[in-house]
């Protein structure tokens, strides 16, 4: 699926890349390095790596599926966090790893941090009784078909936002905010997911919708955010002395 | 790079691949209490081609005249009788179970009002029986599939290669692994082994690039038989302009109502196949695509065009949003324009031969997922491989975790084989040719190679003309193949050169298994013996190693279930396709 | 990873934020109207802390008070006086904003921005008469 494929309209028509590249074992700090690429129209930023990789320069960076179902090709895209199997290729493009995470090797960044996290934030349904039959209500359904089933996990949110600076942030970060209102929305859901939530900090959100913005299929994590405090908010005005009693929370 | 095994984990069940079928075995592996480990080349959860699955998971005979008895047939009528009956069988019989299980691990599929499951109806099933959520059901089943992992604890290693199966005796007692992360060897004593490592579709053209097929590689070194690998299906329906657009369009566009259109605004499928239209099976309608673009009625860019404009708007927006999506990124909406799609290779049908019990020959070497043989004989049937992962890892994890509680380990007795794979890495590492072949290179010739000579049209010429490829190949380039990065960590050159040793071993047994097979079935085509011929080729072909030697061996198709006489009209018929 | 190689520090997120405009990637609405929120503050503060200091010389008797406040009867003063106006005007009607789009979750955040400044710009033009 490489470029044995290109289309080569205009052999001249040449495009430039910045990588930031670094490989710990040779080199003592990042640099930059240009690239030259050729250019076919809509052609995205993975086909420019990967036709680097056919001209044998093997920058490290991860990718799996190219069609933005997976997630793992997430890179500071011009200073801007995006897919780089979305990002249509553009001259004087600079490709830089993810800054939230340390960083392995060229673009590859270590990622195990959110893996933990997502189990600290237990974004599994919990529930007593997996077995029980239930209903779905339609706009579940929907939320779901819109919202919740297609977050890719590809930490682009977490990176803009200015709110949560790191892993150890007061405020866990857009992704997780959004991951938390997939698990309560889920009708075996049992936790008390506002609680959870307000506990995991999201007052600190400042509400720029930054997150929304680089999102690469157009969710908005600040959203969810503010639906959950809205939530907070009137549960506490309904029940004012109960709310932080609430012991649902396992 | 260090030449020694710098890690040894000890465990109960070793699950290789981290798909779909690896998650589902790891899960009821770790259910019966046996201790797992996980080993994923790339990401858990992120990487294989199951996030990316899009149509549906046929399991749910919502239809009342419905049953997993036409579900079975269907099954075998579109897969040319070649499939393993009883594994069908369990297919069909068992597969229900797994909505409401994915659904209680958070997962959560589309519905209707009535609160029932909404279905969708795939090429050459007969009734609407395909459980979805919009056009990423795999990646919802992924959701769940990965919260139930970080749920029960299972032990995961992310971005470890395994290389080779151990065995003492002929029994499984572990494998050989490299940590692309950080350059290092692992090795794994493990009672039983689960090989999760899908298809090798990506040797050709494919979508699903990253499926190199080195489980078939493993498990044939191990002693296990691999069969049915000439069936490469083409999905007829697969992105091809815009340029930048990549991956399958997914059968749901067909299945919704799209249509296919040649240059002259025609929607060819009529003549073709004037019951089914485009909804024939997917080895019929790449063969018709190919045709019309053969006799000069191609699209401009020399695909073929598919539209859904005739659909109301926001039906396209809510079930076909990735799509949708996917080309409104590049400024096309699907709904005012057509596309232009072209077959492309999608799954490979063949594998390693495993029952019912997800068994191979190997004891203690279990095989789930796209990585076996026998469900799908000749050509899968869309939406079926999303069951088949989940039924046959679950049974997989199951009888990998009974064995484990009923063995004790093995003596690691395996030393020369640990050997002889650090050798190869190691010699990789340090070669110098003096012509050197870099895989890139290599992997794009051969790319171009499979899909025009062992692609939708096949003749003995050009399947005689790759085989020599392939065997200068293996003569003249792969003992120069070297690589120029050298370091350790995170080395994808070394990774993409140590799969390219091994996808030859897959191309040859592709291309042999196609110049034997003188008929045509399922996606099996050929142009010199259009015909099927079932007196002579209700047989598998299947390889296994002997003595170091690759052995190719025709065996005929066990009828324990079904016999095809039991279906008179389709028996009747000598065309290729149901 | 316990070996983990040594990697410069990142920029942060204002840092982050700057290059990735200059760069040509333009930010969303509600980041700048964030980094508004932040800068107005900041200035608020610094003017609660000069308003005590000019309301403290109140201690040093009548003389003193009225010694100050000429001092800063001045035009370039009135003029700072309305920009003033215009910044708290501004941060409170922020805030105002993003309390309603916690509690309206389908408000658009464009039209409140914009609406909060052509606010800001009225308040601040029918107040000259007043401050002068
Ligand atoms: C675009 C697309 C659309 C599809 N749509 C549908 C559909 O609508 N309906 C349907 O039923 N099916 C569909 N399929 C097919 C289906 O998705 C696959 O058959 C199925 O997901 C395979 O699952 P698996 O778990 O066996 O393998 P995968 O999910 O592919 O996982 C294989 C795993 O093995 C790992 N691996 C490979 N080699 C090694 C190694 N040496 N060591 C360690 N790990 C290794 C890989 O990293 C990967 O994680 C589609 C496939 C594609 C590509
Ligand atoms: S490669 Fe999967 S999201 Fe980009």
């Amino acid at each position: 699926m490489t470029c044995y494929l290109l289309p080569i309209e205009n052999p001249e028509a040449r495009y430039t890349l910045h990588v930031l590249r670094f490989n710990p074992e040779t080199d003592e700090k990042p640099y930059w390095r240009s690239y030259q690429v050729p250019f076919v129209s809509t052609m995205t930023v993975i086909e420019a790596l990967e036709y680097l990789w056919d001209q044998g320069e093997y920058i490290a960076f991860r990718t799996n599926c190219r069609e933005f179902t997976c997630g793992s090709c997430a890179m500071l895209i011009n200073g801007k966090p995006q897919l780089a199997c979305d990002t249509i290729l553009q001259d004087d493009m600079r490709l830089e790893p993810l800054s939230r995470y340390g960083v392995l090797r060229d673009l590859v960044v270590d990622t195990e941090a959110i893996k933990k996290k997502l189990k600290d934030v237990k974004y599994w349904p919990v529930s007593a009784n997996r077995e029980k039959n239930f209903t779905v209500p339609p706009q579940v359904i929907d939320a779901y078909g819109q919202i919740y089933s297609r977050c890719i996990e590809c930490a682009c949110c977490l990176e803009a936002c200015p709110a949560s600076f790191n892993e150890a942030s007061r405020f866990d970060g857009p992704m997780y905010a959004l991951l938390l209102a997939r698990a309560a929305n889920h009708p075996l859901d049992a936790m008390n997911r506002i609680q959870q939530a307000s506990e995991r900090g999201i007052w600190a959100c400042v509400s720029c919708f930054e997150c929304a913005d680089v999102c690469p299929l157009d969710l908005s994590p600040a959203k969810e955010v503010a639906k959950f405090r809205r939530k907070a908010i009137t549960q506490s005005l309904k029940r004012p002395f109960t709310f932080r009693k609430d012991k649902r929370y396992e | 790079m260090t030449l020694q095994v710098d890690q040894v984990y000890t465990t109960d069940v070793l699950v290789v691949g981290g798909g779909a079928a690896a998650s589902m075995a790891a899960i009821s592996a770790t259910n019966e209490g046996a201790d797992v480990l996980v080993l994923d080349k790339g990401q858990l959860g992120k990487s294989g081609c199951s996030p990316n699955a899009h149509g549906g998971m046929a399991l749910y005979p919502k239809h009342e005249n419905d049953s997993w008895k036409i579900h079975f047939e269907d099954t075998l009528m579109s897969g040319g009788f070649l499939n393993n009956q009883q594994v069908v069988r369990v297919l069909c019989q068992k597969g229900f179970r797994f909505v409401s299980l994915l659904e209680q691990f958070g997962s959560l599929f589309d519905r209707d009002a009535d609160g029932t499951y909404s279905v969708r109806q795939f090429g050459g099933h007969r009734y609407k029986r395909s459980v979805f959520s919009g056009d990423e059901t795999g990646h919802e089943m992924m959701n769940g599939l990965r919260r139930e992992i970080a749920r029960l604890g299972v032990k995961t290693r992310d971005e470890v290669m395994v290389l080779r199966l151990l065995t003492t005796d002929g029994e499984i007692c572990g494998a050989l692994a490299l940590d692309i992360a950080k350059g290092a060897f692992i090795e794994v004593r493990a009672k039983a082994v689960v090989l999760a490592t899908a298809d090798g579709s990506g040797i050709w053209p494919a979508a699903a690039e990253r499926q190199r097929g080195d489980g078939y590689c493993m498990a044939l070194e191990a002693g296990a038989e691999l069969a049915d690998m000439e069936f490469i299906q083409y999905h007829p329906t697969h992105a091809w302009w815009p340029y930048g657009v990549r991956g399958s369009v997914s059968e749901s566009f067909r299945a919704e109502g799209g249509y296919l259109l040649n240059s002259e605004g025609e929607r060819f499928m009529l003549h073709y196949d004037p019951e089914q239209k485009e909804l024939a099976t997917r080895d019929k309608v790449s063969v018709c695509i190919y045709r019309e673009i053969l006799a000069g009625r191609g699209a401009r860019h020399g695909g073929i065009y598919a539209s859904v404009t005739h659909l109301p708007p926001d039906h396209i927006e809510k079930r076909l949003r990735v799509i949708f999506r996917k080309y409104m990124s590049y400024g096309f909406d699907i709904r005012k324009q057509p596309i232009e799609i072209r077959p492309r290779p999608h799954y490979l049908c063949g594998g390693v031969v495993a029952n019912d019990r997800a068994e191979t020959r190997v004891p203690g070497l279990y095989a789930a997922g796209a990585v076996t043989a026998g469900v799908h004989g000749a050509n899968r049937l869309g939406s079926n491989a999303l069951v088949d992962i989940l039924v046959f890892g679950d049974i997989a994890g199951r009888n990998a975790a009974h064995r484990a509680g009923n063995v004790d380990h093995k003596r690691m007795n395996a030393k020369t084989q640990v050997e002889k794979e650090i050798k190869r890495v190691a010699d990789l590492v340090a070669k110098s040719a003096i012509e050197p072949v870099w895989t890139p290179i290599l992997r794009r010739r051969h790319f171009e190679m499979m899909d025009r000579y062992v692609g939708v049209l096949r003749t003995d010429e050009g399947l005689r003309h790759m085989l020599a490829e392939i065997e200068r190949t293996q003569k003249e380039d792969l003992p120069n193949l070297s690589i120029r990065d050298k370091s350790r960590r995170y080395n994808f050159e070394l990774r993409d050169a140590l799969e390219m040793q091994l996808r030859l071993m897959v191309e040859e047994m592709s291309t042999r298994a196609a110049v034997t097979r003188t008929e045509s079935r399922g996606s099996h085509f050929r142009d010199d013996y259009p015909k099927r011929d079932d007196r002579q080729w209700l047989k598998n072909i299947v390889f296994f190693k002997k003595d170091d030697q690759l052995v190719c061996e025709c065996r005929a198709v066990e009828m324990s279930v079904m016999d095809i006489s039991e279906l008179p009209a389709y028996a009747a018929l000598d065309s290729p396709w149901h | 990873m316990n070996e983990a190689p040594q990697y410069p520090k990142r920029p942060g997120v204002i840092n982050r934020f700057f290059r990735r405009t200059l760069w040509g990637e333009k930010m969303n609405l509600g980041a700048y109207m964030w980094g508004l929120q932040r800068v107005t503050g900041l200035i608020l503060l610094v003017y609660l802390l000069l308003h005590l200091y000019i309301l403290s010389s109140i201690f040093g008797g009548a003389r003193t008070f009225d010694q100050t406040v000429a001092a800063v009867d001045h035009p370039l003063i009135k003029l700072l006086e309305l920009g003033l106006l215009g910044t708290v005007v501004f941060h409170a009607l922020n805030g105002l904003r993003l309390i309603l789009m916690t509690l309206f979750v389908e408000l658009d955040q464009k039209i409140l921005a914009y609406g909060l400044g052509c606010a800001t710009l009225i308040f601040v033009v029918v107040s000259i008469p007043f401050v002068w």
